[in-house]
């Protein structure tokens, strides 16, 4: 498996992270922690550097339990408005810290970075 | 000072702009609901734990580098997940005493937490910083 499934460059923080105010979405389940502990076990145990296809796997699984801690979050912020229609959750960049703020955009950058390395 | 003359706190989840505009009812039930809010923010912070505890790894290699990658993400997004819900707390605690009538001077936040969560910032950004360095971003 390549690493055709990853988004475009073009991707932004606000989209990556889904930024709230959101809707969470039905059916989204988190990769267990066995598979992806097995997974890196896999890749820290080789001595080559070029096992694309265990490499993209172990980031699709990281990135689906990013969306599935953030869908949960959503759902939390939801629920801490308790459906009243005089309330609503401010954005994110107002939640958030800009030192974390300036973490996400950082770790984005890298991110393309890898996906670079890898395919380079 | 009369509680309608309370400045709106800056950054509020009120969608009204004055609380002067909110019938007395309706004002009664919004506090109802923050502190309904309130205790399910209070269960999902403790059920969702802001580090994974994962360790850090040397990187000499792109397969490395995809495992601390992967670690990384899990420690910012469970971040982001923790210090958004904190925040959104405050917010709705001072919303409270606005509506209250209250002076938002009275109201505590808890600088331990932000201890242990400044602690872990810095972790992570010195993670970060090594994957960068490796990946000569």
């Amino acid at each position: 498996m390549g690493l055709a499934w990853r988004m475009p460059d073009s991707e932004t923080s606000r989209g990556f992270f889904k930024f709230l105010p959101r809707d969470p979405q039905d059916g989204h389940t988190s990769p267990s922690a066995a598979e992806i502990r097995q997974l890196e076990d896999i890749l820290l145990g080789k001595n080559s550097s070029t096992d694309l296809s265990s490499a993209s796997e172990l980031i699709r699984l990281r990135e689906l339990q990013k969306d599935s801690i953030l869908n949960d979050l959503s759902l939390c912020a939801i629920q801490a408005l308790n459906g009243n229609n005089h309330l609503r959750c401010p954005p994110t960049p107002v939640l958030i810290q800009p030192r974390v703020a300036d973490i996400i955009d950082r770790l984005l950058i890298a991110r393309e970075k890898l996906f670079e390395r890898l395919e380079g | 000072m009369s509680g309608d003359r309370l400045p709106r706190p800056s950054v509020s989840a009120l969608k009204a702009r004055s609380q002067a505009l909110i019938p007395r009812k309706k004002k009664l039930q919004i506090l109802g609901d923050i502190e309904i809010g309130l205790r399910s923010l209070e269960s999902n912070l403790r059920d969702g734990h802001p580090s994974s505890g994962s360790k850090v790894i040397s990187i000499s290699n792109p397969l490395q580098g995809v495992v601390e990658y992967g670690r990384l993400l899990e420690e910012v997004v469970r971040l982001l997940r923790h210090e958004s819900l904190t925040s959104l707390g405050n917010i709705l605690r001072s919303d409270a005493l606005y509506l209250n009538g209250r002076n938002l001077d009275s109201l505590d936040i808890s600088e331990q937490s932000g201890d242990i969560q400044s602690e872990e910032i810095e972790g992570i950004v010195a993670r970060l910083t090594r994957l960068e360095e490796w990946l000569e971003v």
